[in-house]
């Protein structure tokens, strides 16, 4: 309940009836730049869309309900993990049970204020930095079990400890978090200049505004604009210029608003991790890894990189394989506005390095390189054309020609393919 | 219930009388994470110059913002007012008291019809005699 009544003050925020409210066909005057410049009536201006946060980069704070069941309501372990589902620390799929152990989210999950008061939200910037999850059961791994040297289906856990999977992560540079300083400071900053020249013309033009229609013997009381003032206002040449120049300059500003916050929501990440699972032997081998992920973009590009070290234990009693993976992909929007596609064309690169130490699967060496040109030919209606390499022919896979270490794909029949509509 | 949705019913003149010697403040209540606000005042005898009377003044969730507006002299006004917020979900509350008593009273937020940029900002004509 406590949470409920916390996370409404941002509910609220998005859903207050608040406006200057007009009859139909009046127009509110603070509108007045946008409708006369544009010719839109009043009454069919719609909200437009903010562009929110991506999900994945907002707090990690779990959603509640108020009709939540409370920690101390049942202590023994199907009611903790109802309450955990129930509040979103804990997930279920395929069998397994996963439980976020992002520590903000708990700590806002105990203190609702943590996350709506800003002045504690910005306290907690180092604890949002380290995220985790843990998981229990859920299907092992495929391996031949009974020593006839074919491999055998993959089990499904019965108890929860026979797979635990878990992992730790660090977030020790970059945020995508609009309400960390260093983006809504960055924010200001760079969306200073374009508001500033906002605010240099709204006033002068809103003041113009109310003098003119004040002339026209408009009630002074009320701030919507009837249809007949409205004619008379955009019959004046001089300020329907000075409602021409606001409706752009807000436009500006919206667009650059939206591009700054783009940068914000694909600034560069670089996070630190640490995972293993955990399987009895008839579900397959214990695994632990570490390694470093990072990712930043723009706009129109996004590069993302995975370094690691893995390794495996074959059996209690087994071997230890190791190995080392470092895979790299980079996507950026080329020939932008081209005849078939104002977006562009969508080219990625990616490349997969894997060193095998100990008993190698079958390669001890893995290299992959693989550029992909997504050609659009109409909206519905797209064109790869894929090219891989790599350091051994069986390795080529996914690609429709294969000579050698080299598949190609080109596949144009899909014009031909019906769309949907 | 926040400090933007609570109080009475929008008020939204498009003018407000006052006397020189009146107390004219005005008040904003942030319900956003994070604002940055800025207040100006331009006379209609020379209106393509703004007075700012708060400049990017930066405020958090919950802060209520208020100013005494200081009037040179007699004459027509135009006070407007401005917030630039990084966050998708906003809204504000935006009041003009004169000796205490609300005379206009607009509340805004994300949901608000129009451009955002437009929704961002307010004005209202002051008569000071």
């Amino acid at each position: 309940m406590k949470r409920a009544v916390g996370l409404a003050l941002f509910i609220a925020a998005g859903s207050a009836q608040a406006d200057i409210s007009c009859k139909e066909g009046e127009t509110p005057v603070d509108q007045l730049p946008v409708a006369i410049a544009t010719g839109i009536a009043g009454a069919t201006l719609t909200a437009s869309a903010p562009r929110s946060t991506p999900t994945e980069t907002k707090s990690g704070a779990a959603a509640g309900s108020a009709a939540s069941a409370h920690i101390t309501d049942g202590a023994d372990f199907p009611s903790l993990l109802a309450f955990a589902v129930e509040n979103g620390f804990a997930s279920e799929n395929a069998g397994a049970t996963t439980f976020n152990l992002n520590l903000f989210a708990i700590e806002a999950f105990l203190d609702p204020k943590a996350l709506d008061d800003q002045y504690r939200y910005e306290q907690y910037q180092t604890l949002r930095r380290f995220g985790g999850s843990v998981s229990f059961g859920g299907k092992g791994q495929s391996f031949d079990r009974d020593g006839d040297g074919k491999p055998d289906a993959a089990e499904t856990a019965a108890n929860s400890s026979d797979i635990v999977s878990w992992e730790f992560t660090y977030r020790f540079y970059g945020s995508r978090d609009r309400r960390d300083p260093q983006n809504f400071e960055r924010f200001f900053a760079r969306s200073a200049q374009g508001n500033a020249q906002l605010d240099q013309l709204y006033a002068p033009t809103m003041l113009q505004t109310s003098k003119s229609l004040k002339a026209m013997g408009h009630d002074m009381h009320s701030s919507c604009v009837t249809a007949e003032e409205r004619l008379k206002l955009a019959s004046d040449a001089a300020l329907v210029e000075k409602y021409r120049s606001v409706a752009a300059a807000a436009d500006m500003v919206d667009s650059a608003a939206n591009e700054i916050l783009q940068e914000i929501d694909q600034g560069t990440l670089w996070t630190l991790y640490i995972n293993g699972v955990s399987r009895k032997p008839q579900f397959g081998n214990d695994e632990y890894g570490a390694g470093i992920r990072g990712g930043w973009g723009g706009p129109d590009r996004g590069l993302t990189l995975n370094a690691g070290y893995r390794q495996v234990q074959d059996g209690p009693a087994g071997p230890l394989n190791r190995s080392a993976i470092g895979a790299l992909q980079f996507s950026q929007l080329v020939m932008r506005k081209n005849a078939l596609s104002k977006e562009g064309m969508k080219l990625s690169l990616s490349a997969r390095l894997e060193k095998y130490w100990d008993h190698a699967p079958v390669h001890g060496t893995i290299a992959k390189l693989n550029a992909q040109l997504e050609i659009p030919v109409s909206d519905a209606v797209t064109i790869p054309l894929s090219v891989t390499w790599a350091n051994h022919t069986d390795l080529v896979t996914g690609e429709k020609d294969v000579r050698g270490n080299i598949g190609i794909s080109f596949n144009p029949s899909e014009l031909f393919k019906p769309t949907k509509l | 219930m926040t400090i933007c949705s609570d109080g009475p019913q929008d008020l939204t003149p498009l003018e407000v009388d006052c006397k020189s010697t009146d107390t004219c403040t005005w008040k904003y209540s942030v319900c956003m994470p994070n604002a940055s606000i800025s207040l100006y005042l331009t006379s209609a005898a020379d209106p393509g110059h703004l007075q700012p009377l708060l400049q990017n003044v930066q405020k958090k969730n919950g802060d209520v913002l208020t100013h005494d507006v200081i009037f040179p002299g007699p004459g027509t006004y135009e006070l407007s007012w401005s917030t630039v917020t990084a966050d998708a979900a906003w809204a504000n509350k935006v009041e003009l008291l004169v000796n205490t008593a609300v005379q206009y009273l607009l509340r805004k937020s994300n949901a608000s019809a129009g451009s955002d940029a437009l929704n961002k900002r307010g004005a209202v004509m002051l008569e000071v005699t």
